[in-house]
Formats: C-alpha cells, structure tokens, sequence
C-alpha cells in the first residue's frame, strides 16, 4: 500500500510545472501592457488626489500609461476620440496590511481638451471622477457628458 | 485594585497622546495642499488609527481657512468633489474616507472675496474652531 506521500509524488512535478506556468503567465500578462503609442492628437488628462498608477483601455487593447509632470500635476496622454476606461490603481498600507484597489471611469476624450482625475478615499471605499478643465468657469472644470460606466 | 485602576487611564492617556494633532502632514498625518484646476486648491487632513472622522473635518475646515486668510480672501467655499465644483454644489463639511481605520478629510476650496450662497466665513471659521484646534477635542453637544 502506498503512503500518502508516495501517492503524491508523481503529480508534484506536474504540479510545480503549473504553478510556474501559471505564475510566468500572470506576470507576463502585467508587464505585457502595451505603451500608448504617442499621437498629436491625444489630449492631456490631469491627476488630483492620491498617488497611483494607471491603465486604460479601449476597444484596440489594454495599454499602460507614463507619468509626466504637466504644470504642477501628474498627467498621462490619451488617445482622442475613442471610448476609454481609465482605471487607477492605489494601495494603502496599515497594521501589515496593503489593501490595493483599481476604481475606473469610462468616458470618450474630445481633442484639444483636457481632463482632470481626482480619485480617493471615501466611507472606506475607493473612488474616481473625471471632469473637463475650463478656464472660462472660476472653478476650472466642468461636467463631462461622455462620462460613463466602464466597459473594459 | 491598583492596576485595574491605573492601567485603563494609563492606556487612555497613552492613546489620546497618540492622536494625530493640528499639524503640518508628518508621521502621524496632518494637512497638506495639492495643486487643483483653476483657482481651487486641494485640502486634505489624514489621521491615524486614534482620531475621529469628525475631527478630522474640523482640522481639515480649519485649514482651508487658514489657507483663505493667508490669501487676504474673507469668504471660501468647499466642494467635495470636481463634480461639485463644476455643478457649483457646496459642501457644509469636507469628505471623509478611511483606509485601515485611518480617516482622511479632503475638499476642494475655492477662495472669495464677497459672499455667495454656500460660502464660509473665513475669520468665523477660525474663531469657532480655535477651541477644538488647540484642544485636539470635540466639544460634546449640550455641554
């Protein structure tokens, strides 16, 4: 009869195999994010509120976004005139605990315009919003009617 | 006896000495200021573990006058949001959120030179608040 162990032993190679499998693959799939490529149509999108880093997507794909600082805020570049879900992604840290969470916001970018991000904290829960800059308004922004759900 | 006397106020002073104060963002929180669009500015006030969500509002409301006084402006306005701001919404109290049980308070402010509906005082605010501010407690209603 064999042990337990014994019984075990010839899947564990299979099973180490996966899981590296799988570990190359989930990593693979995160450093894999294409850049966008630049266009000179693509508009400006401004950062407020707590550190992160971003992502977006569009029908075309998943793509990684690069921070620049723009006039004092953190900004990324994004295509114009596509439907876009940007997701920021942030962590708090606490009592040996890090908490991550990615809330998103799906709206379509008009060229020559540009666009303010704040995302937060709110009743213990992440939050995101994305308005228009205008400096005709003495705030500086206004609401942005291709604001919609995420869909990617 | 005398343990079970002392220990509870012990622990109660060491935790209430352990609150975040009035104070510039530092180990323990405090205010800080972020660049926002057009003439708003972002206030926010982080606590630790120790600290209220009400006071932390206090901290954060005061601050915004603060940053209205040292701007000659005698009246400001709080929007929690960019979606206030821009639907010209105001907010009586800034927003507050907590991570980890660490509460943190942030308002958009908008600083005036007449008033609107909506807006505060700013030497008000400072008067009514002073109390809280230098005692790091909230006065109970009624007392």
């Amino acid at each position: 009869m064999k042990t337990r162990t014994e019984f075990l032993t010839p899947f564990l190679p299979a099973a180490a195999r996966l899981a590296a499998v799988t570990a190359v693959v989930f990593m693979t799939a995160c450093a894999g994010l294409q850049p966008h490529p630049p266009a000179a149509s693509d508009v400006t999108v401004h950062f407020v509120g707590l550190g992160g880093s971003s992502a977006f997507c569009t029908p075309e794909g998943r793509f990684s976004t690069q921070e620049f600082q723009d006039n004092g805020f953190r900004a990324i570049k994004l295509p114009a005139g596509k439907r876009i879900t940007l997701s920021r992604h942030m962590s708090f840290a606490g009592y040996n605990v890090i908490s991550n969470c990615a809330p998103a916001v799906g709206f379509t970018p008009m060229e020559g315009k540009h666009y303010v991000v704040n995302a937060g904290l709110v009743d213990g829960k992440c939050f995101i919003e994305m308005v228009r800059e205008d400096a005709n308004v003495e705030t500086g922004v206004v609401f942005d009617t291709t604001v919609e759900r995420p869909t990617c | 006896m005398i343990r079970t006397v002392l220990l509870p106020i012990a622990a109660g002073i060491l935790l209430s000495g352990c609150a975040t104060s009035y104070q510039s963002s530092g180990l323990t929180g405090g205010h800080q200021e972020q660049k926002a669009p057009g003439k708003l500015e972002l206030v926010g006030f982080s606590g630790n573990g120790f600290i209220s969500t009400e006071l932390v509002q206090v901290y954060a409301t005061y601050r915004c006058a603060e940053l209205a006084k040292s701007k000659n402006k005698p009246f400001f306005v709080m929007y929690n949001t960019l979606v206030a701001a821009a639907l010209n919404k105001p907010s009586a109290t800034p927003r507050v959120g907590s991570a980890h049980n660490k509460p943190i308070a942030t308002t958009f402010v908008l600083m005036l030179d007449a008033p609107r509906p909506g807006a505060n005082n700013t030497d008000d605010v400072l008067t009514d608040l002073k109390k809280i501010i230098d005692s790091g407690k909230l006065e109970k209603s009624g007392t």
